[in-house]
C-alpha cells in the first residue's frame, strides 16, 4: 500500500470515529478496505487506539503521571468485568466522574455523631474524609475512625486521641471502644504508663487525665501492658473477655478491676450500627455489575459521605441481609420487588430480553435485565423495597439510559404505589448530552417516601416517554433503571 | 449451559476481565458505534457463559471469545438491529472479522501500555483537546465556543494528535516485537 493510502485510512478513520464522515467518505473507506490487507491492518489499529481512548487509557495515563486524585475507600466488594462496563456506561454519559483508586491513608473518619472539636478552627473533619498521623481532640459527641488495619475505633469526647499508623493510636484521655477484624490483629492503643495489643477482639478503655487507664475486654483476647517512661515492659498481663484492669501511671502491678461494659455501650460498633440511618445502594446496571463508585446523586447531593461507597447488585427479586452503604450489615431484613405493567404494576412479572422471552431464572449475574425491561415502550418499570423501619427516606433512582441522553420519562415515588401517581414528576430531554454534573431532575430522580413500618414499599416507578423523548434512532428508548440509592432522613 | 460453580464463574470473570478491552475494540472496528457495541458485547457475554464449557482452557480465550463477537455482529446486522448508520458491506465486513492477524492478548496489553506512554508525551494543549473528546463526550463543540476556534479546526487538529499517538504507539509495538 502506497503512504498516500495510508494516510488516507487515519484520514476516513478519524472522520468515522467522530462520526462527522459523509456518506461518499464512508464509501469510499469501505472501497479501501475491501481490497488491502494493509489497510483493514491500520484501520483496526487506529480504531483500537480510538476505543481505548474512550475506555481508561487517558484516566490510567493521568494517573501514572502523578496528578492528584482524590482520596477513594477500596470498594467492599469487587466485581471486575461486569462492573467495569457498567461503570463505563455512566462514564460515558459524561456524568460520572472516575476516581481511580489509591494507597489507603491511615485512617478515616467513618462516623461523626454530635461532634464539636475542641479546636475548629485547626482541625475539622467529616466522615468520609481521611485522617492522617496527628492528634484529634473532640469536646465532646463520638467519632469513629477506620483504621487502614481494618481496626475501628470510636472515641467519645471530651477526648485526646493520637493517629500514629495504621496499626497505632495513643489515648491521652478519654473513653474509647476498638474493634478488631484478623486484619488488625496485634493492633495496639497506647496510653500513659501502658499499653493494650489486641489479639482479635473487642475491648474499651477510659483513660483519665490524671494518668490512670481502665481496660475492659468485651470480647476476644488482649495484651496488656505496664510501662515505664520509655516504654519498656514493666509487666505484661493476657486478658479474656469479660475481665477488665487498671493500669496506673508509676505503678509496678496491673490492678484487677470490677468488669463493667455498660458506660461503653454506646460506643460498641454493633450498636452504632444500630442507631445510624440506613442508607442502601443497589446497582441494578446494565450488566448487574457492582457499581463502587461514590460519585452517584446521593453523594453529590451531600446525602452520602465518601467512604460510603458500597454497593449491593441486584439480579432480580432479592430479599435478606443487605450490606449497607458503608459497607456495615443491615440490620433490618430488605425486600426487593421488581415489576412492570403498562399503568398498573404487576408486582409478579419478570423482567423479559429483547426477543421478548422471560428471564425465568437469574442465571448469575450476567442474565439479569432488571435494569432495562426489553418489553415494547409502553411499559412502568418498578421497583420496591420492604423492611426498613418507620420514617423519612429519600430516594434517587438512576433512572435515565446512558445511552440516550434526549429521552425523557415519567416518573413517581410514593409509598404503596401500584401506577404512576395522577401527575407524575417529568423528566425532561438533556439539552447538553455531556452534562457532566449530578442535576436533580434531570440526570437522575430524586423524592421522598413516608415509611410507617417495615410492611410499607417505598416504591419508585419510571415509564419512557415517546411523546416528548427526541428520537435520534429509528428505535424508540425504554425504561430503565441502573441504580437506586435510599437515604433515611434523620 | 455449564453449572454455575464459583471455580468456573471466577476463571470466566478472570478471561472476561482480561479480554474484555480487546473485544469490545474488536466489536468496535467491525461496527464503529459505541451503543452498538455495548448491545454485541451484552449479547456474546451471555453466549460465552453458555458455551463457557467448549473453552479449551489450554488454548487462548480471546480469539476464542472474539468468534463469538464476530457472530454477534453478524445477527445484529442480519436483523437490522445495528443503530450506527454506518454500516459496511458485506465483503469488508467479512474481510475485517477474519483479519490475517490473530487477536492476542499480549499485544492488546503491550499496545495499552504503549498508547499511555504516548499520551504522557502529549503537550498540556493537545492533551486538554484529547480529554475534551474522549473524556466529555461532545464538548468539543464547546470547547471550540471556548477558544474561537472553528469545530471544524479542533478536529482537524484532533486527528493530527491522533495520527501522531498512532505513529507512536507503532514504533512502541515494533520495539516489543510485535509488527505495526
Amino acid at each position: 500500500m502506497n503512504p498516500e493510502t495510508e494516510q488516507r485510512v487515519l484520514e476516513l478513520a478519524g472522520l468515522l470515529c467522530d462520526e462527522t464522515i459523509t456518506d461518499e467518505q464512508f464509501t469510499e473507506l469501505d472501497q479501501i478496505l475491501k481490497t488491502g490487507s494493509r489497510a483493514r491492518e491500520i484501520y483496526q489499529a487506529f480504531l483500537g487506539m480510538d476505543h481505548r481512548l474512550g475506555n481508561g487509557a487517558l484516566r490510567n495515563a493521568e494517573l501514572d503521571a502523578g496528578k492528584v486524585v482524590p482520596f477513594q475507600k477500596r470498594p467492599v466488594v469487587a466485581w471486575s468485568a461486569a462492573a467495569s462496563i457498567a461503570v463505563l456506561a455512566l462514564v460515558g454519559l459524561g456524568v460520572l466522574k472516575f476516581r481511580p483508586e489509591q494507597e489507603p491513608p491511615i485512617a478515616v473518619l467513618t462516623r461523626a455523631i454530635d461532634v464539636e472539636w475542641e479546636h475548629p478552627k485547626r482541625f475539622q473533619a467529616e466522615p468520609g474524609q481521611a485522617v492522617e498521623a496527628g492528634w484529634l481532640r473532640l469536646a465532646s459527641g463520638i467519632a469513629e475512625l477506620n483504621f487502614g488495619s481494618g481496626a475501628t475505633v470510636s472515641v467519645e469526647g471530651p477526648a485526646y486521641l493520637r493517629v500514629d499508623s495504621p496499626m497505632h493510636c495513643f489515648s491521652k484521655s478519654g473513653k474509647l471502644a476498638a474493634n478488631c477484624p484478623e486484619s488488625a490483629h496485634g493492633f495496639t492503643v497506647r496510653f500513659p504508663g501502658g499499653k493494650v495489643v489486641d489479639l482479635g477482639t473487642e475491648f474499651a478503655l477510659n483513660t483519665e487525665r490524671e494518668g490512670k487507664t481502665d481496660v475492659h475486654v468485651l470480647e476476644g483476647e488482649v495484651i496488656v501492658s505496664l510501662t515505664d517512661k520509655d516504654e519498656r515492659t514493666i509487666k505484661e498481663k493476657n486478658l479474656l473477655g469479660n475481665s477488665a484492669v487498671a493500669l496506673n501511671q508509676g505503678a509496678t502491678e496491673i490492678e484487677t478491676i470490677q468488669y463493667d461494659a455498660a458506660p461503653f455501650a454506646g460506643l460498641q460498633r454493633k450498636n452504632l450500627i444500630k442507631s445510624q440511618p440506613i442508607r442502601l445502594q443497589f446497582d441494578l446496571g446494565h450488566r448487574a455489575g457492582v457499581y463502587t463508585g461514590i460519585d452517584a446523586p446521593a453523594h453529590a447531593a451531600g446525602d452520602m459521605f465518601a467512604h460510603e461507597n458500597a454497593w449491593t447488585q441486584i439480579v432480580g427479586d432479592q430479599s435478606g441481609a443487605f450490606v449497607m452503604a458503608d459497607g456495615n450489615l443491615c440490620p433490618f431484613p430488605i425486600q426487593v420487588d421488581y415489576g412492570h405493567g403498562d399503568g398498573e404494576i404487576d408486582w409478579e412479572a419478570s423482567p423479559v430480553d429483547p426477543w421478548g422471552n422471560i428471564y425465568s431464572k437469574a442465571r448469575g449475574v450476567f442474565d439479569s435485565e432488571l435494569c432495562q425491561d426489553h418489553r415494547p415502550w409502553d411499559t412502568d418499570l418498578g421497583l420496591r423495597i420492604a423492611g426498613l423501619p418507620a420514617g423519612t427516606y429519600r430516594v434517587y433512582a438512576l433512572c435515565r439510559s446512558v445511552r440516550r441522553p434526549e429521552a425523557s420519562y415519567d416518573v413517581s415515588f410514593g409509598t404503596n404505589l401500584n401506577r404512576q401517581l395522577p401527575e407524575p414528576t417529568i423528566i425532561p430531554p438533556m439539552k447538553d448530552p455531556g452534562k457532566s454534573e449530578w442535576v436533580p431532575g434531570l440526570t437522575y430522580a430524586v423524592g421522598d417516601v413516608e415509611i410507617s413500618g417495615p410492611d410499607d414499599w417505598a416504591t419508585f416507578i419510571t415509564r419512557y416517554s415517546r411523546e416528548r423523548s427526541i428520537k435520534t434512532s429509528p428505535h424508540h428508548g425504554r425504561s430503565v433503571l441502573l441504580g437506586l440509592q435510599i437515604v433515611e432522613l434523620k | 449451559m455449564p453449572d454455575f460453580t464459583p471455580e468456573l464463574q471466577a476463571q470466566f470473570t478472570r478471561h472476561f476481565a482480561e479480554s474484555e478491552r480487546a473485544m469490545q475494540a474488536f466489536a468496535f472496528s467491525l461496527v464503529p458505534n459505541r451503543s452498538d457495541v455495548d448491545d454485541i458485547l451484552q449479547e456474546t457475554l451471555k453466549t460465552i457463559w453458555s458455551k463457557f464449557d467448549d473453552y479449551d482452557p489450554d488454548r487462548p480465550f480471546l480469539p476464542w471469545a472474539n468468534r463469538f463477537v464476530y457472530r454477534q455482529v453478524q445477527m445484529h446486522r442480519r436483523s437490522h438491529a445495528i443503530r450506527s448508520k454506518y454500516v459496511f458491506t458485506e465483503e469488508t465486513f467479512e474481510q475485517l472479522a477474519n483479519s490475517s492477524q490473530p487477536a492476542s492478548l499480549e499485544r492488546d496489553q503491550v499496545m495499552s501500555q504503549a498508547l499511555e506512554k504516548c499520551l504522557r508525551k502529549l503537550s498540556a494543549k493537545q492533551r486538554e483537546l484529547v480529554e475534551r473528546r474522549y473524556l466529555a463526550e461532545g464538548s468539543l463543540k464547546s470547547l471550540a465556543e471556548e477558544s474561537g476556534r472553528s469545530a471544524d479546526a479542533l478536529y482537524k487538529t484532533l486527528q493530527r494528535i491522533r495520527e501522531s499517538l498512532f505513529r507512536c504507539i507503532n514504533k512502541r509495538l515494533a520495539k516489543e516485537g510485535f509488527p505495526a
